[in-house]
Formats: structure tokens, sequence, C-alpha cells
């Protein structure tokens, strides 16, 4: 476990400004406790000191997990974030979709999702930004990339693509193996 | 196209729900107390209303059939009735005595059968022999409902014609039922009369010869035969000096009951054994029965994302059929659904987790407060980890260890998935905790054990076990709860609590091991805090145990529809650690004549006077391992 070296931080945060913008900040300074990144295996967690300290005792081999998990670096140095920072990317979230109930489970299944699909979404979301997905009854069900702005979105067929997948909370049950 | 869900469990337990029930269907026992033929007659029938309760939905679907079949037939003759009233004025009274008429003759008919039927039935009795035909109870309530229907018909047209002066037709109704409750009445009195009757010696049950088992086992076993046996041999036991045949002796018995059940039910000889030794007679029976259905899938909410109002509200919405359980503020019961419980969007969305009652259990007792530190020993899954972090309110620290490599995925999954942010998993062995970590508030043992009281998730169990499991297992256990005990802060402000817990029910894997921490540690037990539960025993065949165990607690399958369990809450009283038995042993070889109770005041004692005595006994308690240990240590070193 130590904390992220400087080009690791760099590719990390650039990913997570898609997601939350400025917000950043605010996982960073936290009024209530202070806490911070950590990287154990790879992968990214984001844990409060004071538990962050306490793992310390534990042998690197056999410390498993740590307060939240973010993400991964891949073995050529990208940053892949994983469904478990979905608790954080919907609190922060800058760009929001919602999704009609009957495409919930499309979108589950790892599908894109179609304008079809498409209940709500944030006023002037511009393209290729993360947005983070929920239910129409405002559960965080996943995160993507807006394959079109909102104001090109009111114009589309019912079969065009508008948010392509990344992330889903199906991958808890489908990428179990891979994901942990 | 990757749009795959795997259905595969992540805690290992979940089911498809309305999957066919994998054990067979047991022969119904015919029963052989003679009051129930008549019962049969004044009451509708109705068969397996008792089951229904255990198993869900899979007894259900042959009960909906036959009703379903009942009415049906009802709607049929209803139907005709309607057709002939609706007939022109004139014709109506001769249709009406047609129609009743051929009903009249219906209903005689049926009654005769049924006497015929009662008279069977007695047979049977007097001969005590095995009777199952399932097929015959049911075509019997169809009958019966199909008669009362009638009945009630009749009282119906009664009542519509009040002024009117009784047809022939009607009168020959109210005779032949006038007849049909003095017949009623002579069966009552007949089978009254059998029942007082002193029963004949011949009459009574008899265990088989040498010669009758070594055919059987030749021929193959006659299970509702054996099953006959086990309920008469049950029944026998139960009122011995009564029913007992002359110069059969107790244990001839016990013995046949013994080897009947582990045919039956198909367990190993050494298990039945260990299991009568813990229930009476009659209520292994009833364990015996209860393992073979399964258990009720319940839930529980996760009160981090949502409350529990709000997620039996999506889920009923999605088709589910649940019940809160009264007992516990986040549970649900889940009766049936039309979608799979593993993969709803709320169950993804981490609004909840599949997990038996049985294991909210041990978090209760353990009672975490936010902002403690916690350690739970073994905690995989993670259904009892994400529950202490929900008592936690996500604060404080939350240490979850598991010793297996393979079960680390779905603990760190749950642990993720239910939003539960203030864990550290670690893959350790239990055993080394005080050493990694210490000074915790509270720690949450849940033993690995031989798994006796879990025999309804995994029938493996009923063989593949032996005695030497339960001895690995209860080392490994002692180990693991000192381990703990040493890892707790007895100073600490909130808790210094240790919870013991297994799901396994034998005396050795429980009682036992608290028993020995008892001794070896300066910690006492207090009371579990749970509403419910069977007491721990004290008096165990040879074994006399510390009377404060009596507050532990134990849960059956078969008292409580929950997985066999057993908890055990301990208070750790001081960080030294010496055992304070060691003292009272001491005291207890000079007052001999003073009561076990005595103990508890001993402990009580500082133990800093008698400091030079305690760490004398624990050597002798424990050197003689730990010296083997080093010398082979030293050996070791020596031959490098």
């Amino acid at each position: 476990m130590r904390p992220l070296t400087e080009e690791e931080s760099k590719a990390f945060f650039e990913k997570l400004i898609k997601f939350i913008g400025r917000n950043v900040t605010l996982l960073i300074q936290r009024t209530d406790e202070p806490y911070c990144f950590r990287i154990q295996k790879n992968k990214v967690y984001y844990v409060s000191e004071e538990i962050m300290k306490r793992s310390q005792n534990i042998p690197r081999e056999s410390l498993t997990s740590l307060g939240t998990c973010f993400g991964r670096f891949t073995k050529t140095g990208k940053f892949k974030l994983h469904i478990t920072a979905l608790d954080y990317l919907a609190q922060y979230a800058k760009y929001k979709v919602w999704v009609k109930p009957t495409s919930e489970m499309s979108w589950m299944y790892g599908n894109n999702l179609l304008k079809a699909g498409l209940g709500r979404i944030t006023e002037d979301t511009p393209q290729n930004t993360g947005v983070v997905l929920f239910s129409m009854n405002d559960i965080p069900i996943g995160f993507g990339v807006t394959a079109k702005s909102t104001f090109e979105c009111r114009k589309l067929e019912p079969t065009a693509l508008v948010v392509y997948h990344y992330g889903d909370v199906g991958e808890y049950l489908r990428d179990e193996d891979s994901l942990f | 196209m990757n749009n795959k869900f795997k259905m595969q469990p992540t805690n290992g337990t979940r089911k498809l729900v309305g999957a066919k029930p994998t054990t067979p269907v047991k022969p119904s026992p015919k029963v052989n107390t003679p009051t129930k033929p008549v019962n049969a007659t004044s009451k509708k029938p109705t068969p397996n209303t008792n089951q229904t309760k255990n198993n869900n939905n899979n007894n259900k679907k042959p009960i909906k059939k036959v009703e379903s079949e009942s009415e049906s037939e009802e709607e049929d003759e209803e139907s005709e009735q309607s057709q002939s009233d609706s007939e022109s004025e004139s014709n109506q009274d001769s249709s009406m005595i047609e129609s009743e008429k051929s009903q009249l003759f219906d209903s005689d008919d049926d009654d005769d059968e049924d006497s015929e039927d009662e008279e069977e039935e007695e047979d049977f009795n007097k001969n005590t022999s095995a009777f199952s035909d399932e097929n015959k109870k049911w075509l019997k309530v169809k009958g019966k409902q199909v008669d009362s229907e009638d009945d009630e018909d009749e009282d119906d047209d009664e009542d519509d014609e009040d002024s009117a002066p009784m047809t022939n037709f009607e009168k020959a109704s109210l005779k032949t039922r006038k007849a049909k409750v003095i017949e009623q009445e002579e069966l009552v009195e007949e089978i009254r009369q059998s029942l007082t009757k002193p029963m004949d010696e011949d009459d009574k049950f008899k265990l088989p010869t040498e010669g009758e088992l070594k055919e059987q086992s030749l021929i193959g076993v006659d299970l509702s035969k054996v099953y006959q046996r086990i309920k008469d041999v049950v029944d026998i036991l139960e009122n011995f000096s009564k029913e007992r045949k002359e110069g059969v002796s107790r244990s001839q018995y016990v013995e046949r009951l013994k080897e009947d059940i582990s045919t039956y039910f198909g367990y190993s000889m050494w298990l039945v054994d260990l299991f009568m030794k813990i229930f009476s007679v009659s209520e292994s029976l009833e364990f015996f029965e209860a393992n073979e259905t399964p258990r009720p899938l319940t839930i529980r909410c996760n009160t981090l994302k949502t409350r529990r109002k709000d997620l039996a509200e999506a889920l009923i919405s999605r088709g589910v059929n649940l019940e809160p359980i009264k007992w516990s503020q986040v549970g649900l019961t889940i009766f049936d659904s039309q979608v799979a419980i593993g993969a709803t969007p709320e169950y993804l969305a981490g609004h909840y987790i599949q997990q038996s009652p049985s294991s909210f259990l041990p978090v209760i007792a353990l009672g975490p407060l936010p902002n403690e530190r916690v350690l739970d020993m073994c905690a995989s899954p993670g259904g009892k980890t994400t529950y202490i972090a929900s008592l936690m309110k996500n604060t404080g620290t939350l240490v979850a260890n598991d010793i297996n490599k393979d079960r680390m995925k779905s603990l760190v999954a749950n642990i993720h998935r239910l939003g539960v942010k203030n864990t550290v998993v670690s893959n350790l062995d239990g055993r080394e905790y005080p050493s990694v970590m210490g000074g915790f508030d509270r720690v949450l043992v849940d033993a690995p054990c031989v798994g006796l009281g879990v025999i309804s998730k995994d029938p493996q169990i009923k063989i593949n076990k032996t005695e030497k499991d339960i001895a690995i297992c209860t080392h490994m256990q002692k180990e693991l709860l000192l381990k703990a005990i040493d890892a707790v802060d007895a100073n600490s402000k909130t808790g210094g609590i240790i919870v013991y817990s297994t799901c396994s029910l034998s005396v050795e894997e429980n009682e036992a091991v608290v028993d020995y921490a008892l001794k070896h540690r300066h910690i006492e037990v207090i009371d579990t805090g749970l509403t419910f539960g069977v007491q721990g025993f004290i008096h165990y065949r040879e074994h006399h145990f510390h009377p404060s165990l009596i507050q532990t607690r134990r849960y059956y399958p078969h008292t409580h529809n929950m997985d066999g369990f057993y908890v055990a809450k301990i208070k750790k009283l001081s960080n030294s650690t010496t055992s304070p038995t060691a003292i009272t042993t001491e005291k207890e070889d000079k007052k001999v004549t003073k009561k076990s109770e005595s103990k508890q005041q001993q402990q009580n004692n500082s133990p800093a006077t008698n400091k030079n005595k305690k760490q004398d006994n624990k050597r002798k308690l424990s050197n003689p391992k730990q010296s083997k240990q080093e010398q082979s240590k030293k050996k070791f070193k020596s031959s490098k």
C-alpha cells in the first residue's frame, strides 16, 4: 500500500474529473474526516486516514481491500474506473441521465443506452462527457459516456445511441471474478 | 453479446425461487389414531396444511390442484342446477326431483364408500402396518367436499321455500340425512369402544426379528414400512411403561430406532447417535424431519442505503411475495417471486442481501456501536460483516478477516455492493490476530464448524462428517476463541465483548469450547440479549459446564424454523492472558465442599494478588505444548 505517484495521480484524476468535475476537491478536502487515496496491488482505494493507518499492520500480501475501491491501473498505465466507485460518483456527479424502467435491465446487462430508454437528462450536457445513470426512482445503476449532447438528443430517432456503456451494477454478478 | 447475467451465487446460498424440490416426496404417514376418520367426515379435510407453512411454495402445488379440481366440479354441478332452475315452471318440480334424486343417490353411494374406507382403515390400524396411499386421501377429499356442498345447497333451497309445504322429495332427503347422522353416531360409538378395549398382546407393535431384517436387506427396504416402524417405536418410547412389550428392553427399542432413522433419513449411525444424545426421542424425529425440508428464503435490508418499508414496497411491485420477520428490524421472508431474487435492480444497487435469519443473531448479540473498533474473524461471505457495518452506520473501523482466499471475492463484492466504507479486509488465519492487530472493542468469532445445523442446505453432511472432523474443528475453535479474547481490549469504555457462534449443534463445538475459554482466560459469559432460543447445556452426559453457560442460546431447525445455530456472548474482565480458574482450581482443592457457584466470586477477586501462583499454573497448563514446539524449533534450527 502506498500513495499515488505523480503520473498515476494525473491519470487517475483526469478520469475522475470527467465524471464529477471540480467536485474532486470535495473528495480530498473533507470536512468530517481526512480521507486519502492509496494504491494496493494496482487498485486505487479511497479510505479514511484512520483506517488507512490501522491497515498498515496487515501484511501487504494479505491486505485484500480497504475502504472503497475506485478502480485499477492497467498494465499500460491507464486507469479504469470500477463500478464500486459508483456511490461517490453518484453523489458528486455533474451530469446525470435517468433511464426508463423498460431499458433498466438492458443497461444492467451491459448494453449501451438508446434514445428509446432515455427518461431524463441534465440540461446542457455536452458530447463525449462522463455521466452517471439513475433509474427513474433515483437509484444509481451505472455510468457511461454521452454519444450526443442534450441538444442533439431531442431530434434523434428512438434507435440511436445516447450513452456508451462504461460500467453498470450488473458487473457485481457478471464480473465478480475479475473485479475483485 | 456479453449480456449474460451470471446467476452464480455470490454468497454461496442463493437458490432459484420456484425450483422444484430436490428432496423426494415422503410417503405421507398414515396416522394410526383411529379417531381421524371421524374427523374427516365432519370437517373438510385439509391435507398437508402443516407442511405448507414450512416449505413455502414447494408443497403448495398439489394442494392447489386438489382445490381447483374440486372447485371446478362444484361449479359444474351448480351450473347444472342453474340450468334446471331456468327451465319452465311447470317442468321445474319434476326436473328438480330428477336432479336432486341423482344427487341423493350419489351421496348415498359416497357414504357407502366412506364407511367402507373407514372399515378398511380400522383393519389397517389393527394390523398397525404401514399404509400410505396418497391418492386415496385425495380422492376422499374430493368426494367429501362435494358432499358437504350438496348439503349446503339443500339448506339453501329449504330457506328459499320456507313457507311452501314439504315435497315428497324433501321428506326423503330429511330422512336420509337423519339416517346419516345416526350412522355417524354409531360409528363414533364403535370407535370409542374399540379404543377403550384393552389391546391384545398380539396387536402390539413387534420389533422385527433378525431373520426378517436379513430378508429385508436381501429384498430391499420398504421405506414406508421403516417410517411406520420409526413412528411406532417413538410412540412406545414416549410412554414406555404402558406400551412396551414384555421382555423387550428400552435399549433394544432405541437401537432399532437408530438403525431405522439411519436407513430412512440416510444419516451415518454416529450422527444419529449424536443427535439422539442432544434431543429427546420425539424431538430428534422432528429434527430429522425438519432437515428434509428447506428453510424459508430470507433477505436482510441494507439500512445504509434504504429502509425496510421502502424495499418491501419496491419488491412487491416487482411481483415478490414477502413478509417482514417479526423479531428483526431488517429481515424479510420471501415466499415466492416472479423474478430472480438475486438479480433485481434493488439487489444490484445493494439494497438487500440474501442472508439466513440465524446469521442475524450473532450480530444482534454483538451489538456494535458507531465509532467502535470491531473485528469479524471469519467473515466470508460478508452477511454478518455488512450487518455489523450498518449497525455502526459506516463509522469507526471494521476489520473483516477470512482465511479462505477463494471466498475473499464474494466478501469484497458484498462489502462494496452494500456501500460499506469503513472496512479493512484481510486474508489471514484468524489465529494470527492479536499479533497483527489488537485492542478491539468487539470481536465476532463465527467459527468454522462441522455444520450440523445446516443439513437441510447441504445433505452431504449426513454421511461425510465423522467424529474426527469434530475433533479437528473443536481444536481450531478453541484456538480461535482464545485469540479473539486476546484481541479485545478489556478496558474499552463501550465494549470488551466477544461473541462466539457456530452453525453446528454438537456440544463439543459449542458449550465445551466456551467452557474451555472460561478456564483459560479472565472472562464471563453474559446474557446474549436475544429474546428467544433454547438455553445452552450445563450438564451433558458426563460433562459439567460452568453454570453461566445457561445464558448462551441454541437454535434448532424444528423449533425456530431456521438453521441450527449457537450463540454465546462473552465479556472480557481483564487484559491479563492468564486464567482465573488457575486460582479457582487451587482454592477448590482446599475447599472441596464448596459449590461450583463460588467460581464467579473467585473470578471477581483481583487477579493481581495471586499473580505468581497463576503464572505457575499457567505454565503447568500450557507449557507442555509450547515447550515441545520450542524443542522442535530448536531441532529444526540445528538441523539447518
